[in-house]
């Protein structure tokens, strides 16, 4: 880091001490006087989780048919949500993991809630397909178990891969945010003022007395489900794209998909950690320890990615006419000047063109252009899937079964219900938990003020 | 259930019985379906299904819909094989089960011979049944208009026979009556009618050549001398006939033999499609055209003069669209070439095409023949009679009978003409639905309003029977006795298969009550008939019972076939033609043509038939406005687009539908649609186009007007994109290409199937050694596209209808489907068919993708383990043939558009919602062969195994075997040098592969036709 940039707005107050620091973190959930946004906001979500529940209970009673789903495209919305949910889950992971393994000190401000970010994503991506399958009664025949059918699972399909990946991520996810929880549990169970919350987050914190054998084998812990965090974030999306690459579609069947699909992934997720990280630092008064620079480093990042994934676009396309196959022209053929073209042209001004506004050091730092670009990242991400997933079975092999059909008003209805059902449930996170890492940025505090060495 | 008539009192229950039928006898209402609604709902209702149905009350507590339920009980009714009656005890003495009757198996079906009509013509059909349940039909190999094959209206006739909606009751102005009640009435008025020499009644029948019905209707003739008998029939072919007399100066029975002609015209003739005979004029004209091995290369030429596109234009090596009103002038020209008449007008392409066409036939005196169309005038029928004459047709590629149909009825006009003069006050309407389907010009609603008294006797409380006084349900043909003549006059019998299931009696029996005879049985009215004239056909000496039992069994009587005689060509035939038609055209052309799947409007409550794609267009649920992509232009008329058609001061709303090949100027519209009374399915499905219909133009007249309303429809078609995108999945090429370059399939299309051991994976085949590698072949040929296959499919495998709102969606079920082609400009486009069930293929991209392993590979088959599906649909994603078809919804119980439960095959399993299904070579009657074969410790023989979409094929343009047998015919198909894979060179190695389809271009027409 350059220290002149640190100086001129730094990443946290610079008279922030330990006791204000646990006084005004603590305080958010503590507090009786829950902010009114956050009432209207989670009035709102909740309804949005009700269409949510109704929509996929209606789907379960009746059929997968209510989705824009046909015989060409026996995939869309579902498919296509899912794969954007776990992108969004990988900033979550990549920011606990791979920056803690860096020591990044823009990490501790963002890292809590990107990692509760990341475990509600993937429990919205691991419904999707779930809700998606025509029989989902029968979910449980993915898994490998021993059972009257004297059957496997077929270990040659990327679907087991996929609920390998996804199940493995989901407790991966769950371990690591538990654990990174435990001290914070400490401190809540010290400063609770009930005797039920008292309770609670004493059970949570199981038995954390901030002794120094815990701290090491916490951060001993930590830094492994770190180290596993990198594998992890590059196989779940890439296991996701080979569900795609895996076939034999033109349009899907790409090697580069699974470095594609995890540049993406990531792109989407930092952009979600931004459009949590803005109304948040406004709804409580976090904009001193989550700052213009914070935005800065997370939209360097995304930076980068993006042009990973501008370059997947154009080897992609680059890949398809060298192929030298009629089919693979037919795809691009399809997506520029077929029914689904609008789609991809949004897709491709708001994936190439929008983001190089972040060329610029002004666009960067100011929060309300960062964040509407972050909410264009996750537009234009989720438009990005949505067309690989539907625009290339729609005109495959067979000009005779071509099919272009609209999604349905159940498709937007549960896709909009797990937007509202994620928010809600981040709403309810930072209402329990300390929505920054006390003991992450009491580090940083204590190792910027020089008194102690760091140990880690 | 408790309108039955043979209730015994002294059944359990019978107190409830009788309450319900007091309850139902207190809700007169219009509907007898409602009324029993209401009564289901009661606690009576329920106590007596639970004494009477326990099977049934189990059901019956879950949560199910009526018609669910009403089709439980017609499956569970069915089984009793006393009809309805079965509610209640039978009267007289039971025969106990264990007395099973003649070689009934439980569980295995047994196979009748029956015949199936359609305007009066006779198929032959074998009939499956499952212990006493027709449950499937196929062609009669024996049979002359079938040779084994079947149209999808006869296959449709299962689902038509367990139809809910059909007429379950005698009514009386609507109000359910009784049969007894009938006869009752009956003979008091037939008395009085005795009296006056039946001064006053008609009867009013569609097409009939059956010989014991025509006795019948003889016999009330006779008794009743003042009796009047009327005809109609909405696809009539009054214009054959009138043709015939005005050639000939006699009625005759024209008869085509394609097998013996090399260069065949067609005048508007649908000879593949709709014509009688149609069955085996395909099989002729495609043994004309197929291609065998060791054999010279050598096809027939077909030159078709269309009025609007259909099946036997796509078949053919040369098409010139002329409106149908047009046709008279071009046929003219024609004769006038060959010596005859004067020439019509004809445009300079026309001239040209003309010339060589004639050219053509000349060359092939002796070979060559000239079908006119059912729709033409009298005068173009005999014009063809004369070419063909000229031709040295006569006796050879055609042949003339007696006519079918005997004279003495009069026309629909006689009818209405005789009620406005107050002649008629007692009309018996047997069959047909002439309030919706008569010309509208002639007010037959309103005539018949007039009439005294109204006796309809029909399969469908429809129409007709609203305004009826007494309606009776008609037996089904799978439910009753009787004969008809094929196109070639076989005589053809037809056997019940099961007790009339919802009170319907036969013609006969209608016929005979309504004169005051004694009413016989249709067993006995048939069987007294043919024991009265069997002795024409009876080998000497032969006893009637052991003729009749032979007859019944075959399905049709032998050697029956009418003599062919030679009828006197009038010399001055010349002068005696009428006045070319249409000299000058006012406002467009409208033409009508029966409807691809529901015909004159008879099969509208068929899902079956509703659902399967019209041959041409794919639309489903709806008939359309067809115009030409120049006359669309020209109006500014958009596709799918409301137009409002205008004629002699009537008007109807339809959907335009820009048809490539339909003739400028010319707007054809499909009779059927627009029912008011059809049932559930088929009521406002379409638009009616009757009203525009008049008594002196059947068939096309001028002077419509089209109005665009700017308004569009969605129109549920099952393929979208037209085109190949130069993609060599159908390969086509002329027989002249054929002989220089005898492996043209392999030539110039994109990618080859890699070569063996070119992968680093295993070959496929080289996995343990299968006893049976089955596969199919197509031959695109011969494929005429007449989708009998996709819906002998559908009846086969328990395929469900889906409705159009789900067509619509994209979520069709038909396993098999008929891709339909066009290249060549939009005027007139080369049109071509490609029928795609699975490939089964060896490497199958399904299989490896499916999670749960419900997609495997068994037997060397590609199968669907419909109980392991779990519905990820990567299969479907993964199949680049796109022949995997979804249960997205519950279809197949509790939707108005789910097969009848009770025509289900025993055989297939009916599948759940969510999970995929697809194409399995008939896997079940490969298991059924097998089974056998390992019986009697031998494999199963060539030829064993036959799949549904084979068997019903007309052209046999499928063949299916096993590899593995040496010298089989599917290994000699495939050795063809036309056999090739499609999409081969992804290597999926497919089992289905087709045989390249070859067209026969006249040379001198090949390059001008392309730039017309």
């Amino acid at each position: 880091m350059n220290p002149a940039a640190d100086k001129k707005s730094p990443l946290m107050p610079p008279d922030l001490d330990l006791t204000a620091l646990s006084d005004r973190l603590v305080g958010i959930v503590t507090t009786n006087k829950t902010p009114r946004s956050w009432m209207y906001a989670m009035a709102f979500f909740i309804f949005l989780t009700m269409v949510y529940l109704f929509s996929i209970s209606w789907v379960f009673k009746t059929g997968v048919g209510l989705f824009g789903l046909n015989i060409p495209v026996a995939w869309e919305f579902p498919i296509a949500s899912c794969i954007w949910w776990i992108g969004i889950a990988h900033a979550g992971t990549l920011i606990s993991g791979v920056l803690l393994l860096t020591r990044q000190n823009w990490r501790p401000a963002i890292a809590r809630f990107a990692e509760a970010m990341a475990m509600f994503a993937i429990i919205f991506a691991g419904a999707y397909p779930l809700i998606h399958l025509g029989r989902p009664w029968f979910f449980y025949w993915l898994m490998p178990y021993p059972n009257t059918q004297g059957l496997w699972p077929n270990w040659k399909s990327p679907l087991i891969w996929d609920f390998f990946a996804i199940t493995s991520y989901l407790l991966y996810t769950t371990c690591f945010l538990y654990l990174d929880l435990l001290p914070d549990f400490g401190t809540m169970r010290d400063r609770a003022k009930h005797r039920i919350s008292r309770i609670f987050y004493g059970i949570m914190a199981l038995g954390w007395r901030n002794s120094a054998k815990h701290w090491a084998r916490f951060d001993r812990a930590n830094m492994i489900l770190a180290a596993i965090s990198a594998p992890i974030v590059v196989s779940v999306t890439g296991t996701i794209s080979l569900d795609l690459a895996v076939t034999i579609v033109p349009g899907y069947h790409f090697t580069i998909f699974p470095a594609y699909f995890v540049a993406g992934a990531l792109y989407s997720g930092f952009a979600t950690v931004i459009v949590i990280a803005v109304p948040f630092r406004k709804m409580f008064g976090l904009e001193d320890l989550i700052t213009p620079r914070h935005i800065d480093y997370i939209a360097k990042v995304m930076l980068g990615f993006v042009l990973v994934v501008d370059y997947s676009y154009m080897c992609e396309i680059w890949t398809a006419f060298y192929s030298g196959a009629p089919y693979y022209y037919g795809v691009y053929h399809n997506r520029w000047f077929e029914y689904y073209a609008p789609v991809y042209w949004t897709t491709y001004f708001l994936n190439i063109v929008v983001p190089q506004a972040m060329w610029f050091k002004g666009v960067r730092r100011s929060v309300a252009a960062m964040f509407v670009i972050a909410l264009i990242a996750d537009l234009g991400m989720w438009m990005e899937r949505y067309f690989i997933v539907v625009t290339s079975t729609n005109r495959d092999y067979m000009p005779s079964a071509w099919l272009a059909k609209l999604p349905t008003g159940w498709d937007f209805a549960v896709l909009l219900g797990s937007i509202g059902g994620f928010c809600m449930l981040m709403l309810l996170f930072i209402r329990v938990l300390p929505l920054i890492s006390l003991h992450d940025m009491r580090k940083l505090i204590i190792r910027k003020k020089g008194n102690v060495e760091t140990t880690e | 259930m408790s309108v039955t008539d043979k209730s015994s009192g002294n059944i359990p229950g019978s107190i409830n019985l009788a309450t319900i039928r007091k309850k139902l006898a207190g809700t007169r209402g219009r509907e007898y379906w409602k009324g029993l609604e209401q009564v289901a709902e009661t606690p009576e209702f329920d106590e007596f299904l639970h004494a009477e149905f326990p099977r049934l009350a189990a059901m019956w507590d879950r949560k199910i819909d009526r018609r669910t339920l009403l089709k439980l009980m017609g499956g569970s009714v069915a089984f009793a094989a006393a009809g309805l009656a079965g509610c209640s005890r039978p009267i007289g003495v039971i025969v106990p089960y264990v007395n099973m009757p003649e070689g009934e198996i439980p569980g295995k079906p047994m196979y009748f011979a029956t015949s199936l009509t359609l305007g009066g013509h006779a198929r032959g059909v074998i009939a499956e049944s499952y212990t006493g349940r027709p449950t499937f039909v196929e062609g009669n190999q024996e049979h002359p208009a079938s040779l084994g094959a079947i149209d999808s209206y006869a296959q449709a006739s299962v689902e038509q026979l367990y139809d809910p909606d059909r007429a379950q009751v005698a009514t009386y102005r609507t109000i359910p009556g009784t049969w007894s009640a009938f006869i009752e009435q009956m003979g008091f008025q037939a008395a009085k009618m005795k009296a006056s020499g039946g001064d006053g009644f008609a009867i009013l029948t569609q097409s009939i050549t059956s010989p014991s019905l025509l006795a019948e209707i003889r016999q009330v003739q006779k008794r009743f001398p003042k009796a009047r008998w009327y005809r109609y029939q909405p696809v009539g072919r009054e214009g054959v006939d009138a043709g015939a007399k005005l050639a000939f100066g006699e009625r005759v029975n024209t008869v085509y033999h394609f097998d013996k002609a090399d260069v065949i015209v067609s005048l508007d003739a649908d000879f593949l499609g709709l014509m009688p005979g149609h069955l085996a004029y395909a099989r002729q004209f495609a043994d004309g055209r197929r291609q065998k091995p060791g054999k010279p290369i050598k096809m027939n030429r077909l030159y078709v003069i269309a009025g609007t596109p259909t099946i036997t234009g796509a078949s053919a090596d040369h098409v010139l669209p002329v409106p149908s009103a047009k046709i008279d002038a071009v046929a003219r020209s024609l004769a006038a070439r060959l010596g005859i008449g004067a020439a019509g007008g004809t445009t300079e392409a026309q001239a040209h095409w003309l010339d060589a066409v004639v050219e053509d036939l000349k060359k092939h005196y002796g070979r060559a023949v000239v079908v006119p169309g059912d729709v033409q005038p009298p005068a173009v029928h005999a014009l063809a009679h004369a070419i063909n004459a000229r031709l040295g047709a006569v006796g050879g590629t055609v042949t003339y009978t007696e006519p079918l149909e005997p004279d003495g009825a009069g026309s629909l006009k006689d009818l209405t003409d005789a009620i406005d003069h107050n002649e008629i006050n007692r009309l018996l309407v047997l069959g047909g639905n002439p309030v919706y389907d008569a010309p509208a010009d002639l007010d037959f609603a309103g005539h018949y309003a007039r009439v005294e008294e109204r006796i309809y006797w029909s399969h469908y409380p429809n129409e007709t029977a609203y305004m009826s006084y007494w309606h009776v349900p008609a037996a089904h043909e799978l439910e009753s006795w009787g004969d008809a003549l094929a196109y070639d006059g076989t005589v053809s019998l037809t056997q019940p298969l099961i007790a009339p299931l919802y009170h319907g009696h036969s013609a006969y029996e209608v016929l005979r009550v309504v004169s005051g005879a004694n009413a016989d049985t249709d067993y006995d009215v048939v069987r007294g008939y043919w024991r009265q004239h069997y002795r024409r056909y009876a080998s000497n000496g032969e006893a009637f019972d052991a003729f009749w039992k032979r007859s019944v069994q075959r399905g049709l009587i032998d050697n029956s076939a009418l003599p062919a005689k030679t009828p006197h060509l009038r010399d001055d035939l010349a002068s005696r033609l009428p006045q070319p038609l249409f000299r000058q055209r006012r406002g467009l052309y409208l033409q009508f043509r029966p409807d691809d799947s529901i015909f004159d409007g008879r099969f509208a409550n068929s899902a079956w038939l509703q659902e399967l794609p019209r041959r041409l267009t794919k639309i489903t649920w709806d008939n359309v406005v067809m115009l030409s992509p120049r006359t669309a232009e020209r109006l500014g008329i958009d596709n799918k687009e409301l137009v409002v058609l205008g004629y002699h001061g009537r008007e109807v709303t339809g959907p335009a539908w820009i048809m490539p090949g339909q003739p400028d100027n010319a707007v054809t519209v499909q009779l059927g649609y627009g029912r008011k009374r059809a049932g559930r399915l088929g009521t406002g499905v379409g638009f009616d186009v009757y009203p525009l219909r008049r008594a002196d133009a059947m068939w096309f007249d001028d002077g419509l007007t089209l109005m665009k309303t700017g308004k569009r429809v969605f129109l549920a078609t099952t393929q979208y994109h037209q085109t190949m995108e130069g993609r060599g999945l159908l390969r086509t090429a002329t027989l002249d290409h054929f002989r220089d370059h005898p492996h043209w399939v392999d030539e110039g299309y994109p990618g080859k199937p890699p070569k063996l051991h070119e992968s680093l994976y295993p070959e496929p085949a080289e996995k343990p050694p299968l006893e049976y590698r089955w596969a199919m072949n197509i031959d695109l040929s011969t494929c005429i596209g007449c989708e009998a296959c996709v819906i002998a499919c559908q009846a086969e495998n328990n395929i469900q209808s889906v409705g159009k709102e789900e067509v619509l969606a994209g979520h069709e079920m038909h396993w098999l489907r008929i891709d339909r082609y066009y290249s060549g400009n939009m005027e007139d486009p080369e049109t071509y068919f490609q029928p795609v069930p699975c490939m089964q293929c060896e490497n199958a991209p399904c299989e490896y993708v499916c999670p749960v392993e419900a997609s495997v590979h068994a037997e060397g088959l590609n199968a669907q383990v419909y109980n392991r599906c779990i519905g990820t649909r990567d299969c479907s994603q993964n199949c680049p043939y796109k022949v995997r078809r979804f249960n997205w919804f519950r279809y197949q119980t509790g939707r108005p558009t789910s097969t009848p439960v009770a025509a289900e095959n025993p055989d297939v399993s009916v599948r759940q919602r969510g999970i995929m299904e697809k194409c399995t070579y008939c896997i079940q009657r490969i298991n059924e062969a097998k089974i056998a074969a390992d019986k009697t410790d031998r494999r199963i023989p060539d030829g064993m195994v036959e799949t549904a979409c084979q068997r019903a094929c007309p052209t046999q343009a499928i063949s299916f075997g096993d590899l593995n047998t040496s010298h089989s015919k599917i290994n000699q198909v495939k050795d063809s040098p036309l056999d090739y894979e499609m999409l081969a060179e992804i290597n999926t190695r497919p089992r289905t592969s087709y045989l390249g389809g070859l067209t026969n271009p006249n040379p001198a027409l090949a390059k001008k036709d392309k730039n017309a």
